[in-house]
């Protein structure tokens, strides 16, 4: 049975990416909103 | 009144600058404004932090997402035994380090081929760190577009790989 089990790697992706969807759509509606 | 760090207009009894979060004293009410010397750039900001760090955040996150790619990214086993160690880079492109000779016969060889979900997450990255580095409204959008995008794409690198597994006879 093969099995991937995701590391310190994938975690820092996954977190980067998660933080720049939230500051960046923060900005967004910020400047919407004036 | 207007604050005396970064010239934008603030409400009369507002106690911070909602563009820069400067402190807003009450003696500004009274004096006159003054103009900001240069126009500020696009997007807002947050606490101490000026606009000029927080315009490097973005392509800062996504330069960290990058370097997250060429780290140790998943652990390959195979019937509970450690096989091999990927990057995040071996899964978006399809190359993987050698198998141990031992564990060669038992894994398939597919079980490290190019995953198309790994392979748009580092698309949506390297985008996302080009619409940060050139700047703009638009750019914000695209970047929180890419973002989000690839966050999901990860998820689904997580669901795919739990759906899928191979059985394998070992040699």
């Amino acid at each position: 049975m093969i099995a991937l089990t995701f590391r310190f790697g994938y975690w820092l992706t996954l977190l980067g990416l998660l933080a720049g969807a939230l500051f960046n759509g923060w900005q967004v509606l910020s400047v919407r909103r004036g | 009144m207007f604050c005396s760090q970064c010239g934008s207009e603030n409400k009369d009894q507002a106690r911070f600058c909602r563009e820069c979060g400067s402190p807003l004293r009450a003696s500004q009410a009274a004096s006159p404004s003054p103009k900001p010397t240069s126009p500020r750039p696009s997007g807002t900001s947050l606490g101490s932090f000026s606009p000029g760090q927080i315009r490097w955040c973005s392509p800062s996150l996504f330069g960290l997402v990058l370097v997250g790619f060429l780290l140790p990214f998943a652990d390959l086993s195979c019937a509970g035994e450690h096989v091999v160690t990927l990057t995040g880079t071996n899964l978006a492109l399809g190359t993987r380090p050698a198998y141990p000779s031992d564990a060669a016969g038992g894994v398939p060889d597919d079980a490290s081929s190019r995953c198309g979900l790994a392979t748009l997450a580092v698309a949506c990255a390297v985008i996302g760190l080009i619409l940060g580095i050139r700047a703009g409204g638009a750019s914000t959008r695209g970047q929180a577009l890419c973002a989000a995008l690839g966050t999901l794409l990860l998820f689904g690198l997580s669901s795919f790989w739990k759906a899928r597994s191979v059985k394998a006879v070992r040699a």
